[in-house]
C-alpha cells in the first residue's frame, strides 16, 4: 500500500522504517507475578482499545508439583493475574 | 489525550502513543549458549537457551527451522513444533531464554537453529544515529525511537492445544527394570494428535521471514505400566500350592512423557496456516521390583527397589487459548 497521507518515518538513507501501513502492539506494562500470588493493575489507557495479553513462565516446570499458569482476566482497563502456582510475566499490549 | 503524541494506523489502531510504549529490536541471537536436550525419539526433544542482554524484560520472537525428510526422491517438511519454555533473569540485564522443539534437523544431515529476536521497550537501547523520530513519556523516557527499529506485526492468532498428545499406545513395553529402549519408549510416546490449524489470512504466506512470539503454558503428561509376574517353588506343587520355599517376582514399570505445548506453521503465497500441538520435553520411568519369599505360605522378607516418576499422571493442565504473534524478521537482518 503506498501512503498518500499519514506518518511516514524515514532513516538517514531515506529508507521507511515505520508508517501508518503498518501494524503494531505497544507494551502498556511487564509485571510479575509470584506463584500463588495475585496482581491487578488498572490502565486507563486501554479505554476502547484491543488488549493482548501473554504470559511468561520463568522457570521450568517442576518435576514435584503441577506448574499452573496464571489465569489472566481483562475486565475492562484493569488486567488481573491469579491463580497461578508459578512465577511469571504478564505482558499487557494494546493498539 | 490532552498532550503528548498520537499516531494512529490505517486501521485507526494505536501506531504510536506517548501514553505506551513501543516494542523494539533490542538484540539479535543466532547460536545458544546451551543446548540442554537432544533426541531424535519421541518425535523429536530439541531444547535450546539463549542468552540475551536486554535492560527491561525481553519479548522474544524466534524463527521456525522445519525438519526435512528425504521421501521417495522428494525433500518432505514433517510438522515441526516450536514454543517459549521459559524467560528467566540471569542478572538485572542479562535474560536466558528457552526454546523447545521436535526438531530433529534436514535430510542431509545438516541442522540449524532457531534465530531469537528479542525485542523490549526502548529504554533497553540506545542510538548514536542522529535522525528519526523519538516520542517521549510523560515521564521523559523513550516511547518510540525509530532508531531502534521497532516491531511492526504481520499477523496473530490465539491457539488452543489439543486435550490428548497421545490417546493410546500402539504396542507394550519392558516391564522390567526400565529395561526398554529409548526407541521403543519414543515410538511408544511420540504426539500423535492432528493437532489444532487455524488459518490465517493469505497475505501472510509473503513473509519472507517469518517469525513467532508464543509462550508455551499448556502441559501433559502421558503415562503406561506395565507389570510381570513370576513365581518360583524349591519344594513340590500340590495342587497348585507350593509346599516349601517359594519365591515370587513382580517386576512393574511406569514409563511416562512429559509435553508441552508448541506451535507450526505452513504456508505458501496462497495460505498461512498455524498448528498448536504438542512436544516431548522430558521422558522418564519408574519401576519396582518386589522378591516375596515364604515357606508354606507364611513370608520370610521381601526386598524391592524404584526410580524415577512425575508428580501428575495422565492429565493436561494450563489449555487455555494461548496468543501467536506474527511478524517478517526479514526486516530486523
Amino acid at each position: 500500500m503506498t501512503t498518500t497521507h499519514g506518518l511516514q518515518v524515514r532513516d538517514a538513507s531515506n529508507r521507511i522504517i515505520y508508517s501508518t501501513d503498518d501494524v503494531t502492539w505497544n507494551q502498556v506494562d511487564y509485571f510479575f507475578v509470584s506463584g500463588n500470588g495475585s496482581v491487578s493493575q488498572t490502565f486507563s489507557v486501554l479505554s476502547g482499545r484491543e488488549v493482548l495479553t501473554l504470559q511468561i513462565l520463568i522457570d521450568a516446570p517442576p518435576i514435584t508439583r503441577r506448574a499452573i499458569a496464571h489465569t489472566i482476566t481483562v475486565n475492562g482497563t484493569t488486567i488481573t493475574a491469579s491463580g497461578g502456582s508459578e512465577n511469571a510475566y504478564i505482558l499487557v499490549l494494546m493498539r | 489525550m490532552s498532550y503528548g503524541f498520537l499516531a494512529l494506523n490505517n486501521n485507526n489502531q494505536i501506531l504510536v502513543s506517548s501514553d505506551t510504549r513501543n516494542l523494539h529490536l533490542i538484540t539479535k541471537a543466532s547460536v545458544p549458549i546451551q543446548t540442554n536436550s537432544s533426541y531424535n525419539y519421541f518425535g523429536g526433544i530439541r531444547s535450546w537457551t539463549y542468552r540475551v542482554t536486554c535492560a527491561v524484560t525481553p519479548v522474544p520472537f524466534f524463527t521456525m527451522p522445519q525438519t526435512t525428510v528425504y521421501l521417495n526422491n522428494l525433500i518432505v517438511r514433517l510438522p515441526t513444533y516450536y514454543g517459549v519454555a521459559r524467560i528467566s533473569s540471569v542478572n538485572s540485564n542479562t535474560w536466558d531464554i528457552e526454546i523447545i522443539s521436535n526438531y530433529t534437523g534436514n535430510y542431509d544431515g545438516t541442522s540449524e537453529y532457531p534465530e531469537v529476536y528479542v525485542f523490549g521497550d526502548p529504554r533497553a537501547s540506545t542510538s548514536q544515529e542522529t535522525h528519526g523520530l523519538l516520542v517521549y513519556r510523560d515521564d521523559g523516557t523513550a516511547s518510540f525511537d525509530s532508531r531502534l527499529r521497532p516491531l511492526a506485526v504481520a499477523g496473530g492468532v490465539s491457539v488452543t492445544h489439543p486435550s490428548n498428545p497421545r490417546p493410546s499406545f500402539p504396542y507394550g513395553l519392558n516391564p522390567q527394570y526400565c529395561g526398554a529402549s529409548l526407541a521403543d519408549q519414543g515410538g511408544h510416546f511420540s504426539p500423535t494428535s492432528t493437532g489444532n490449524t487455524y488459518t490465517l489470512p493469505s497475505a501472510l504466506g509473503q513473509i519472507t521471514k517469518p517469525m513467532f512470539c508464543f509462550m508455551s503454558l499448556a502441559q501433559a503428561e502421558r503415562r503406561a505400566v506395565y507389570t510381570a509376574t513370576e513365581e518360583e517353588c524349591d519344594g513340590v506343587e500340590l495342587f497348585g500350592n507350593c509346599v516349601g520355599f517359594q519365591r515370587i517376582y513382580t517386576w512393574r514399570s511406569t514409563y511416562w512423557a512429559f509435553y508441552r505445548g508448541g506451535i507450526s506453521y505452513t504456508s505458501d503465497i496462497t495460505q498461512f496456516n498455524v498448528t498448536a500441538n504438542w512436544i516431548v520435553v522430558y521422558f522418564g520411568c519408574r519401576y519396582t521390583y518386589d522378591r516375596a519369599s515364604g515357606i508354606i505360605g507364611i513370608g520370610t522378607g521381601n526386598y524391592d527397589t524404584q526410580g524415577g516418576t512425575w508428580p501428575y499422571s495422565n492429565e493436561t493442565i494450563n489449555l487455555t487459548s494461548n496468543t501467536v504473534i506474527i511478524a517478517d524478521a526479514s526486516r530486523y537482518d
